[in-house]
């Protein structure tokens, strides 16, 4: 018997296992020791007898193998092969601490960029409603029609929707941003809050800090109950965090309610960036929001967003399409537009708050931080290529003296590694720095803005995912480059003239540059979009203007006295020395928040099929056109002279006329809204209602008389600059009814300012991330013509030596500059057309293929190329051929 | 080799004590110090790291006479020494005999 066999089958199969943790090149000398180990003591435990128990005995002590080949794997580790690797990687990055800087620098960049989008997206797109659990499972709820989508709800129609929903949505609530006046003992203050239905808290699940939330009676009849719930800020901030605030009496637009809970710590309500500090049940309605909205009259009056939580084990898909059938029915159960129904989304997927606002910007800008990233990756392997070939003498002498290949690979994959954590860690810092920059971009409003991007365990391992990824990329191809040229025989000193590496880093190069066309090319949309925010016809004069708000719902005014009020603000402030005009208008133009909304039925017009008979409207004052300087080009404005007793006029603009009349007069066309007659009087030009970017619409204006509302924004046309009346406007108010503060006054330019501000961020953001792309490219090329330069240094001497001229030379390596420049903007181009079709929407008066644009991207491109690849070209032209014949 | 004599476990202690008496084999080592297979093996290696035993394999001659594969077999070295008799004075208690100490 062998002496193998001798051992048994039993502890073969031990030391077969214990072989497998064993490092492959000692293995067979571990299994050598073992086997004559066991064999001897074997044989003597025969010797002695008792062979039963000897087995036993064997098998137990073969046990140790595993043990011992553990320990001389993890020696392996410990002072083996990546632990040498590790050294080397730390003193190859220590001896070029230039080299190091630059590329610790640049990753920072790229990857603490790429990071801080991250914690901003995670902020207000990923997790934007804080305090509530399990946000994925939450769906926003609106209408839609065929024509348009993401419309409100009315109540009725809510209640419907609610009451048939289907069983994959475990419950409905419905929600509205709403400003309120509270006093909390003494003065009256704005609060924001929203208006909710019964099941609002728990739906989202929040639980109350303190008291209760809203019981199901206090959600049945109108006015019954006046009850609030606070936010924990305000409860700690205004009220003194006072334990026994349930059952606190608060005062709220008029009306006195009863304090029962306070929210839990960290919720600040359901609209994404927002912290808003009081909630008021559905049935309070009309103490909050003018005019009755709750009752089946109010069905055609849209206002409310659902919000909703499907249920554990319910589809999305499927809830959707059960939504959809449920809106129909609904619908042509009470004669609504054809084809409306509910239009449902996930929370990240809504429009809803900040979401909207900021989510699409938020997207294009991460795009384009990776996009530069990738820039950084190229151009920093690109470097790491020539180091690689720099270093081939030094390759080939570890691979003659024993290294693998894989071991050579590996060398370089910690370096890239252990740069790439450097950049990693720099990015961290650059991200936690600069993530609170986020407010910087969002547009002044007077809302109660909170959007705190934080440091998560999300934005770490994002960050660590990305480096690993970026440490990857860089690697690999340097390795393989230095593999190439350790294989090459050494015959002497000097350069490795390899043709293939010099291939592949102009290849990196034709990356970064068709990667900074897209951006630049991108950049120069936007830049054009700004332009064009800025030249748009806004239909109405930019001069010098106040604006002010007054909310007449709060102080509890109705409409006799509403009007008046009006009428008496009107007069008073036209009396102040300077003012050229003032006005009045229910939504202030180019708002950016929707503007209201009617069903028409136009005498003598014919919808066409599938066609939405829904208008915009707008209610002012008389000596609104005059005050905006819209002109009146038919007819006449509106006047003092429309009063309640008056028939019903409006003044619709010129889209209006073309689309309704045609060719036609519209002057004394009738116009039906419900069950009212309007009658047209007149027509204005067509100007910007809601956004800059938005296509000629049709629109209607009727009297704040007639038409009366409680929310009015005060227009006043100054002689002097705006800001010195505003606090002869405040104080005016304050003289006609001390109890309706003139809030949120601010200039026309300011207001302007607002909705200019997302097309100048984008512009100066993308400017910026393109402008460093193009850097970074400029000095890739520069890098691969250079040593491409001093590659060829023998034979550019031969050639002059043997008479060509230096411009030949200079020529011949601006073309290849060239060469590349123009394989880099074909390539650029492509991608750049396929990125500015999804920007389309974003963009203002021009379209992603415009061709200005991206005329002057490749051009700019084209021009930074070549200079960069005929610098290092003359100096290549000025050598002395003797010098480089001689120079090794 | 090492500058000063890292700290060593009482297991490795009696091994080294094992070797110094005489007991190359690892067998023999697990009988004298009552250790398992997983611990002498190991502490072997180790111990050979640092410079305190050397490992050899026994003549081919000697292992074909009797029928059997060569056996790996270690021996103290003068650090090996040195390191046992600093053990001795840091751990009193082990009553280590002086005779023992010495390389074969």
């Amino acid at each position: 018997m062998t002496p193998r066999a001798r051992l048994g089958p039993l502890v073969r199969l031990v030391l077969g296992l214990a072989a497998l943790l064993t490092p492959r090149d000692e293995r067979r000398a571990w299994r050598r020791q073992w086997e004559a180990d066991l064999a001897f003591h074997a044989t003597r435990l025969d010797r002695l007898g008792a062979s039963g128990m000897n087995r036993i005995a064997l098998v137990g002590h073969s046990l140790g193998a595993f043990p011992h080949g553990w320990w001389l794997r993890s020696r392996r580790w410990r002072r083996g092969a990546m632990m040498a690797d590790f050294r080397d990687a730390r003193r190859s990055i220590v001896r070029r601490p230039a080299f190091t800087a630059m590329a610790v620098l640049v990753l920072g960049l790229g990857l603490g960029a790429n990071a801080t989008v991250f914690s901003w997206l995670d902020a207000v797109v990923l997790h934007p409603i804080p305090g509530v659990p399990d946000a994925s499972s939450l769906v926003v709820v609106r209408a839609r029609t065929p024509a348009r989508g993401d419309l409100s709800l009315s109540y009725p129609e809510f209640a419907d929707i609610r009451a048939g929903r289907p069983p994959g949505l475990a419950d409905l609530a419905a929600h509205r941003l709403e400003a309120m006046t509270m006093q909390i003992g003494g003065e009256p203050e704005q609060v924001w809050g929203e208006i909710v239905t019964g099941t609002y808290f728990d739906v989202l699940r929040v639980p109350p800090a303190i008291g209760r939330t809203f019981l199901p009676e206090e959600d049945r009849t109108p006015g019954t109950h006046p009850v609030l719930v606070v936010s924990h800020a305000l409860w700690r901030t205004r009220l003194g965090a006072d334990p026994n605030v349930v059952g606190r009496t608060l005062v709220v637009n008029g009306r006195p309610f009863e304090v029962i809970g306070v929210a839990d710590e960290g919720f600040r309500g359901a609209v994404p960036g927002l912290a808003l500090d009081v909630w008021v049940p559905m049935m309070m309605q009309q103490v909050v929001v003018r005019g009755d909205r709750l009752s089946e009259s109010s069905r055609g009056s849209g206002w409310l967003t659902g919000i909703g939580r499907l249920a554990a084990d319910a589809s999305f898909e499927g809830v959707a399409a059960d939504l959809d059938r449920v809106g129909r029915r609904i619908s042509e159960a009470h004669g609504h537009t054809p084809g409306r129904t509910v239009d449902v989304r996930r929370l990240r997927n809504s429009t809803l708050g900040a979401i909207g606002l900021l989510g699409p910007a938020l997207l294009v800008t991460m795009g384009a931080v990776a996009i530069v990233l990738l820039v950084v990756c190229a151009n920093l392997a690109g470097l790491l290529v020539a180091r690689a070939i720099a270093r081939g003498r030094e390759m080939s002498i570890r691979l003659a003296l024993g290294a693998t290949r894989r071991r050579v690979i590996r060398l370089w994959m910690v370096e890239s590694l252990l740069l790439a954590t450097l950049g990693g860690a720099a990015a961290m810092v650059l991200a936690v720095w600069t993530s609170g920059l986020l407010p910087f971009f969002i547009p002044p409003m007077s809302l109660p803005v909170a959007i705190a991007p934080e440091v998560s365990t999300r934005l770490v391992g994002f960050t660590l995912a990305l480096t690993l990824l970026t440490a990857m990329l860089i690697a690999l191809l340097p390795a393989l480059q230095g593999l190439r040229a350790a294989g090459i025989p050494l015959l002497r000193e000097g350069w490795h003239i390899s043709p293939g590496s010099s291939r592949v880093r102009q290849g990196l190069v034709i990356l970064q540059v068709a990667l900074s066309l897209v951006l630049v090319t991108t950049a120069a949309l936007f830049a054009r979009s700004l332009e064009n925010a800025g030249r748009v016809d806004l239909g109405f004069s930019t001069r010098q203007a106040l604006l002010g708000a007054v909310d007449l719902q709060r102080a509890g005014y109705d409409m006799p006295r509403g009007r008046q009020f009006y009428r008496d603000l009107l007069q008073q402030i036209r009396a102040v020395p300077g003012v050229e005009s003032v006005t009045l208008a229910n939504d202030l133009p180019v708002c950016g928040c929707g503007g209201s909304q009617t069903s028409v039925t136009i005498d003598g017009y014919e919808p066409r099929a599938g066609e939405e008979m829904v208008v915009g409207f707008n209610r002012v004052a008389p000596g609104y056109f005059e005050t905006l300087g819209t002109p009146i080009v038919r007819g006449r404005a509106l006047t003092d002279r429309d009063t309640p007793e008056t028939p019903l006029a409006a003044v619709i603009n010129e889209a209006m006329a073309r689309r309704y009349w045609g060719g036609r007069d519209p002057i004394g066309g009738r116009i039906r809204i419900g069950d009212r007659a309007v009658q047209v009087v007149g027509v204005t030009t067509t100007g910007k209602y809601d956004t800059l970017g938005e296509a000629p619409q049709p629109m209607m204006f009727f009297s704040l008389f007639q038409f009366y509302d409680s929310d009015a924004a005060v227009i006043v046309r100054t002689a002097g600059t705006p800001a010195a009346f505003a606090a002869a406007v405040r104080q005016v108010a304050r003289h006609v009814d001390p109890n309706v503060p003139v809030f949120n006054v601010r200039t026309l330019d300011e207001h302007l300012a607002t909705a200019r501000f997302l097309p100048r961020m984008a512009a100066s953001l993308l400017g910026a991330l393109a402008g460093l792309a193009l850097l970074l490219t400029v000095i890739g090329v520069y890098g691969v013509v250079a040593l491409f330069v001093v590659q060829r240094q023998r034979e550019i001497g031969v050639r002059v030596a043997l008479g060509a001229a230096p411009g030949d030379v200079v020529r011949a390596l601006t073309i290849r500059g060239l060469a590349i420049a123009g394989a880099g903007i074909a390539i650029g181009s492509a991608g750049s057309i396929v990125v500015a079709r999804l920007i389309d929407s974003q963009l203002i008066g021009v379209s992603g293929r415009d061709l200005q644009a991206h005329g002057l991207g490749a051009g700019l491109l084209a021009v930074c190329v070549c200079a960069a690849s005929w610098w290092p070209a003359r100096r290549a032209a000025r050598v002395n051929p003797a010098d480089a014949l001689r120079a090794e | 080799m090492p500058l000063r004599h890292p700290r060593l476990g009482l297991g490795t202690i009696a091994i080294l004590q094992a070797l110094a008496d005489g007991r190359p084999f690892g067998f023999d080592i697990m009988e004298a110090t009552g250790l398992t297979s997983g611990t002498v093996y190991p502490a072997l290696e180790r111990l050979e790291d640092l410079g305190y035993a050397r490992s050899r394999w026994e003549p081919d001659a000697v292992a074909q006479r009797e029928g059997r594969p060569a056996r790996r077999y270690f021996t103290l070295t003068r650090d090996g020494a040195s390191a046992l008799a600093a053990a001795r004075e840091r751990y009193p208690v082990l009553g280590l005999p002086a005779a023992r100490f010495g390389t074969r």
